[in-house]
């Protein structure tokens, strides 16, 4: 695979980025959780 | 912190590949009036719908449209990046792979089908899943390069959002969306003409047949004064057919009649021999501007309506 070689400052920036990424996805994920869980409940309800 | 190594596809991210990056793909001021007309249909059509059902119905409506723009962000990557209007989006930037712009539209487009199916119904998912495959299909990858009409029939891919809200409610269709949809349909061409007028010059750059690179510019003026003779017209048509009240009638006739007054303007408009403002383009600024709100009024004036008693 080809690799590029990252200065301290640019690997510091790329670990901000990926730890934003990651967060993004834990909103995400839990929101879906979350949303699911509203939309079963209010289902539920309606039967 | 020492030096490292990472893949030189992951290293685009260190230049600037962000979360606002990945919102701009897709493309949150279509969404905006793509979540609004559609919130206004869920509102005006007959029925109860729960709020967390009806909040899930306008969350996959957003993410629907915002699939549609990831995809077509995706595919016009190349003319992108050589408008000065869009040169600075995500993919035509380099800042996010081509491949992952496109496993992100597409993703979010089944998710957003299927939740939608799943939250409300299968007619309402039915035309969510025909208006993304609509404005990538039809509009981005077949009509935009190759046809001046592009933006006429393209339009309709951001019509379909009273249809869906419509349909999410009631489980069908009904006159009153169809007029929606044909509003938006109509609305859309004098809107972006509008545009097209003083960005020409990035559309021609671009090869993109706009109608004022392909017909020239005399001619769009004139087209966008008929469209929004037409528009304005069927505007109206909610009240004349009785599907909707005065405090919807007498806003739409006057916001129409400025409408038109702006596109007269845009036909006046001091220009050159060729059709080229001699003004910066004032009046085509002024109703590119004016229909934006002229959209925003007429559909909040429907909401307004429901509330009158005779809905």
């Amino acid at each position: 695979m080809d690799v590029v070689k990252l200065t301290p400052e640019q690997t510091a920036a790329l670990y901000k980025q990926r730890r934003g990424r990651n967060l993004a996805m834990l909103v995400v994920l839990v929101g879906m959780v979350v949303m699911f869980f509203a939309l079963t409940i209010v289902k539920l309800s309606q039967q | 912190m020492s030096e490292s190594a990472v893949p030189v596809a992951e290293a685009g991210y260190v230049t600037g590949a962000s979360l606002r990056d990945w919102l701009m793909l897709l493309k949150p001021r279509v969404i905006t009036l793509v979540v609004y007309t559609g919130a206004i249909a869920l509102w005006v059509a007959p029925g109860h719908m729960h709020p967390v059902v009806a909040a899930i119905a306008l969350l996959c409506i957003a993410v629907g449209a915002g699939a549609a723009g990831a995809l077509n962000m995706w595919f016009d990557r190349d003319i992108d990046a050589v408008m000065r209007r869009t040169a600075q989006r995500p993919i035509a930037a380099g800042r996010i792979a081509p491949e992952e712009g496109l496993a992100y539209g597409i993703t979010l487009a089944v998710a957003s089908v299927l939740l939608l199916g799943l939250a409300t119904n299968a007619v309402a998912a039915s035309v969510l899943a025909i208006s993304i495959a609509f404005y990538v299909g039809i509009y981005t990858m077949w009509l935009k390069r190759r046809t001046p009409q592009n933006i006429v029939i393209g339009g309709a891919a951001g019509a379909f959002p009273p249809l869906i809200g419509w349909a999410a409610v009631t489980g069908g269709t009904a006159l009153l969306p169809i007029l929606m949809f044909a509003i938006i349909f109509l609305w859309t061409p004098p809107h972006f003409w509008a545009l097209s007028l003083y960005a020409h010059d990035d559309y021609k750059r671009a090869n993109v047949p706009m109608l004022p690179v392909a017909k020239g510019m005399r001619h769009t003026r004139w087209q966008v004064l008929i469209y929004t003779l037409v528009l304005v017209a069927v505007s109206v048509l909610p009240w004349v057919l009785g599907v909707a009240g005065p405090i919807y009638g007498v806003p739409a006739s006057l916001l129409g009649a400025w409408f038109v007054i702006d596109a007269i303007r845009v036909v006046r408009d001091a220009q050159d021999e060729t059709g080229r403002s001699l003004t910066k383009d004032a009046p085509a600024r002024a109703t590119f501007k004016f229909s934006l709100l002229y959209l925003f009024l007429l559909f909040g004036a429907l909401a307004v309506d429901r509330l009158g008693p005779w809905s």
